[in-house]
């Protein structure tokens, strides 16, 4: 169950970093399909379209902080739902929980014990046997 | 002098020899390790008892197996099973008291017995041992047997008999008493569970078969001399 919640969060971290900050891998699968001119095209575009915008840096820098705060602040609830997990993992291993304790143990013998001696009983009378001490 | 005290030795011997071999019986039994071989011996004759009650009864009998601590089982299959049951304790008793009669009877009787359940032991190994620890334990019994044949004199092979006849019968006498360990199991808990008579009358019942069997034993021995 903690597992795949932390994947899809992990999934949906992964979209924002690629929505909000990573223009470089667009670019560069661009840069993989076009040619030298479209891509100077591109450029001076971007360019032109960059004189137009008031940057405010300081937003910029504040917005960055917060992202950045954030993405932290997922990375180490990811990281410590993963020790969780695998602590859990630890604690609740197949061995562990397939081991049943002495007073089940003593229970399980006994229900052996009964149940040989019934099947002993069957291939007595199946069989037609009988042992005389 | 010398012929005065052998012929005063002759003349005990034959008054008390009874008593004699009673008390040596009495006295092996309590030897740790000499007494072991007869125990087998008796466990022997009463699993052999069980598997003769199943045949004559119209049974088969499966296998025989022996144990180190003198205990047994025999494995057989149809028969009537009270009699095979009841056959276990009441057969030791009447092998240990044959034995003996049989061996008194004759010199030459005696070393014709012996020879036959050696032979009969023999048997055991080949047709109803089906384990190791049971052919070691036959195989012993067959080689007591056999040094108890090969005796050149056969006074004492007589002797040697009787001694095995009234172990035998000692053994069955205090067997049964054994099984009143509250525990319900063995031949006493089988026949109560088949007649709803409880366990302690049928030991009563086979303690009382040893005891009229020795007393016949000593009846007889005292009507030789």
């Amino acid at each position: 169950m903690n597992i795949s919640n932390v994947s899809s969060q992990h999934s949906i971290f992964g979209l924002t970093n690629q929505t909000s900050t990573s223009k470089k891998p667009l670019v560069r699968s661009i840069d993989s399909v076009t040619s030298k001119d479209v891509q100077e095209k591109l450029v001076t575009k971007q360019a032109n379209q960059g004189k137009g915008i008031v940057v405010d840096q300081q937003a910029i820098a504040l917005f960055e902080e917060n992202q950045l705060k954030k993405n932290q602040f997922e990375e180490n609830q990811f990281e410590i739902s993963a020790a969780k997990s695998a602590a859990s993992d630890r604690a609740f291993s197949t061995t562990d929980k397939d081991k049943p304790s002495l007073k089940n143990e003593t229970a399980v013998a006994s229900y052996q014990a009964v149940g040989n001696l019934a099947q002993r009983e069957s291939v007595k009378q199946l069989f037609g046997v009988d042992v005389f001490a | 002098m010398t012929n005065l005290s052998s012929e005063c030795t002759s003349s005990l011997w034959k008054k008390y020899h009874f008593f004699i071999l009673l008390i040596t019986a009495v006295v092996i039994k309590q030897l740790p390790l000499v007494s072991i071989p007869f125990n087998w011996l008796e466990s022997y004759f009463h699993e052999i008892s069980h598997g003769i009650a199943a045949v004559v009864t119209g049974g088969n009998v499966l296998r025989i197996q022996l144990f180190t601590n003198g205990a047994g089982l025999c494995t057989t299959q149809g028969g009537i099973g009270f009699v095979i049951s009841f056959a276990g304790y009441a057969g030791a008793t009447l092998w240990g008291w044959g034995i003996y009669k049989l061996a008194s009877a004759h010199q030459r009787v005696a070393h014709l017995f012996s020879m036959s359940v050696f032979l009969l032991i023999v048997s055991s190994i080949v047709f109803l041992g089906r384990d190791l620890l049971t052919w070691f334990i036959l195989a012993m019994l067959a080689t007591l047997f056999l040094l108890t044949i090969k005796l050149t004199k056969l006074h004492y092979l007589q002797r040697l008999m009787q001694l095995f006849g009234l172990l035998i019968l000692l053994n069955s006498l205090f067997s049964p008493s054994y099984l009143l360990d509250g525990r319900s199991l063995g031949d006493g808990a089988a026949l109560a569970s088949m007649t709803f008579i409880p366990e302690f009358f049928w030991v009563l019942i086979w303690l009382s078969l040893a005891l009229i069997a020795l007393y016949s034993l000593y009846k007889s021995a005292k009507k030789n001399n």
